[in-house]
């Protein structure tokens, strides 16, 4: 009898689906971007590179300094918050329970999140009145547009992305190694800097991965919560704009494969350290390996 | 008239029945109550099929991507010339269409001037309006009717502006004394650079979506945009808002009602058209969102005063225009005002 090969035929479905649903349109879009622009929408079937040559317009540079800006300060608050929970989690005695609680918010639509922050924030806000019941401010004080308000909600929106792949790599960490530090004369926060944080950089570049890279193409949340205030316009905006109002479509698409290539490019580095620091891991980090060099030294 | 609606389709069907004729309809979110399409549906045996969008840009991008399987839109008048120029729309016959002499002259007349859409052959006004100053008279005193409210620095961190190009750009080009439909890089230049160190520093946000509410909640107490989005947030109660169309002018859009070339029913289109033309129906609708009417005969079943006429509109204001490859110098000038 033949021996039929099932997985090619598990796997075609999901492959046609990917096919005809992601990597078609993204060609769509990479074809777009060396069209000639047509006025009322469309493409003129022409080659040009006119669409790529806007990009180096100041008002894109502008767009794309700061939205790096805010990406990165937002995905450090993310990880800085998330490490911490995540251990927490990780050594508590209810880690269900915790697990549950980060999965809570996502029952609730994303946008209603957004729009109780600005219920938060605003100037007659919940956060607004505490601070006045409690004497801190006479007239209420403006939080919400502004590049600090925006970064406040991207941190918090991604939050549950970066706890949870740290939380699975920080469960899987051995603690007893703690202990061995400790034994050897190490202080306990001096341990998790210098033995958990590089036991669990996987998880932190993972995190990276899945907050850096939603928080570069954000466009509600800088939308909503920027309000057009200096420094919170950010590219995935400038895409909206150029398309729906402008109604050029090269221009996006060019900005949108440089942005789908540089996130590919993020990913593949990331993905490499990975498998890199994982080989390392193996030859140096068990615990007969960090017990062996401690009785060397 | 434009309020939230974000890119999620609400989709509604209204009734259903056996033979019936179906219509889909593209509109505007709230520009329709449903109430007068199901009476409508009633009376012709149609079965409309409502599906709303949020700006006219939305619009056009999903018509333009030629997967929309619509009978009739309802852009405003910009938008109907480019939907003209594309080869977009399908002769309107005005034989069936009787209630188009309902419609005042003025506006018939406002059109042909325009010169969009001559003899209308494409498109038949539905309503007409323009966004104006909302004030809220409990924290400030304005008598000015002017887009120079936007100067006062007393009122900083409490003042906002639509998210529209068109709009506030124009305010902006009509302050300086140049038609809001300039397409001269130094006036549009000028007029971004009036709004960004005029008018922007004392303004708590442009926004589009939620001006009305956060009007309503008085963390603004000045906001341009719509009356009727206002209003519709404030329930009805108006002891402190007043609006005005500032003495400048502002752009008027004008929505009409189009048919589009691949319509698959375009008589209920046509009886649709004719049936929003009654003067009763207009009247309710126009009471419904606090419209000025255009049908002089519907003032007599109105039951509300709405905050502003069209004789104060056509006096002060200009008629919103597609203004072609100037598109693009207006986009940029935009963008640069929400980033500085």
């Amino acid at each position: 009898m033949k021996k039929t090969n099932y997985g090619l035929i598990y796997t075609s479905f999901g492959a046609i689906f990917l096919l005809l649903f992601f990597v078609l349109p993204l060609i769509i879009i990479l074809v777009f971007s060396f069209m000639k622009a047509d006025v009322n929408a469309g493409v003129i079937p022409e080659f040009s590179l006119e669409a790529y040559k806007s990009l180096f317009r100041p008002d894109y540079g502008r767009a794309l300094a700061d939205t790096v800006i805010i990406t990165c300060i937002s995905a450090a608050i993310a990880i800085a918050v998330a490490i911490p929970c995540a251990y927490y989690m990780a050594v508590s005695r209810h880690q269900t329970f915790l697990l549950f609680l980060i999965i809570i918010p996502f029952w609730t639509n994303f946008l209603v999140r957004i729009f109780a922050w600005k219920a938060i924030l605003e100037a007659n806000g919940f956060l607004n009145l505490l601070l006045q019941r409690m004497g801190l401010v006479q007239e209420p004080v403006i939080f919400l547009y502004s590049r600090v308000a925006v970064i406040i909600v991207l941190a918090y929106t991604y939050l549950p992305f970066a706890i949870l792949p740290l939380y699975s790599t920080i469960e899987k960490f051995d603690f007893s190694l703690l202990e061995a530090g400790r034994d050897l004369g190490c202080g306990h926060i001096e341990a998790l800097f210098r033995i958990m944080l590089p036991n669990i950089r996987t998880g932190i570049s993972t995190a990276l991965v899945f907050v850096l890279i939603p928080i570069f193409g954000q466009y509600v949340i800088p939308e909503l919560i920027g309000g057009g205030r200096e420094g919170t316009f950010m590219l995935g905006q400038k895409i909206a704009n150029s398309f729906f109002r402008e109604r050029n479509w090269p221009v996006p698409s060019a900005f949108s494969s440089l942005m789908v290539g540089l996130t590919l490019m993020i990913l593949l580095f990331l993905m490499n350290r990975h498998r890199f620091l994982k080989k390392r891991n193996k030859n140096e980090i068990t615990p007969a390996a960090s017990a062996g060099s401690g009785m060397e030294s | 008239m434009k309020k939230l609606g974000f890119l999620a389709l609400l989709l509604i069907t209204i009734s259903c029945g056996g033979s019936r004729k179906n219509l889909y309809l593209y509109n505007w979110s709230y520009f329709i109550p449903d109430e007068t399409l199901e009476a409508f549906g009633r009376e012709f045996n149609v079965k409309v099929t409502l599906d709303t969008y949020d700006g006219n840009e939305t619009m056009y991008a999903k018509l333009a991507t030629g997967n929309a399987n619509f009978d009739m839109v309802v852009p405003s008048s910009d938008y109907v010339s480019i939907m003209i120029s594309q080869d977009m729309l399908s002769q309107i016959d005005h034989a069936k269409i009787p209630n188009l002499k309902n419609i005042d002259p003025i506006v018939m007349n406002f059109i042909q001037d325009a010169g969009y859409d001559p003899g209308n052959q494409y498109s038949i006004p539905y309503f007409m309006g323009s966004t104006g100053i909302n004030v809220n008279t409990a924290f400030v005193q304005d008598r000015s009717e002017s887009w120079r409210i936007f100067e006062r620095s007393d009122l900083k961190g409490r003042m906002s502006m639509m998210n529209d190009m068109r709009d506030v750009l124009g305010g902006a080009l009509k302050v300086l004394g140049y038609s809001g439909n300039s397409i001269n890089p130094d006036e549009i230049n000028r007029a971004r650079d009036l709004i960004l160190k005029q008018w922007k520093p004392n303004l708590l946000k442009f926004d589009s979506e939620t001006f009305g509410k956060d009007f309503a909640a008085q963390n603004t107490w000045v906001a341009q945009g719509y009356a009727e989005v206002v209003l519709n947030e404030l329930e009805g109660d108006q002891k402190d808002h007043s609006f005005y169309i500032p003495k400048e002018g502002t752009m008027i859009t004008l929505d009409s009602f189009v048919i589009l070339k691949d319509a698959k029913n375009k008589d209920a289109a046509h009886e649709l058209i004719n049936y929003m033309l009654r003067p009763e129906v207009h009247a309710y609708v126009a009471d419904m969102f606090y419209y000025p009417v255009i049908i002089p005969e519907a003032q007599q079943y109105r039951k509300i005063v709405p905050p502003y006429g069209i004789s104060t509109l056509l006096e002060r204001s200009e008629l919103r225009k597609d203004i072609g490859e100037a598109v693009r110098l207006y986009t940029q000038a935009w963008d640069e005002v929400l980033q500085g």
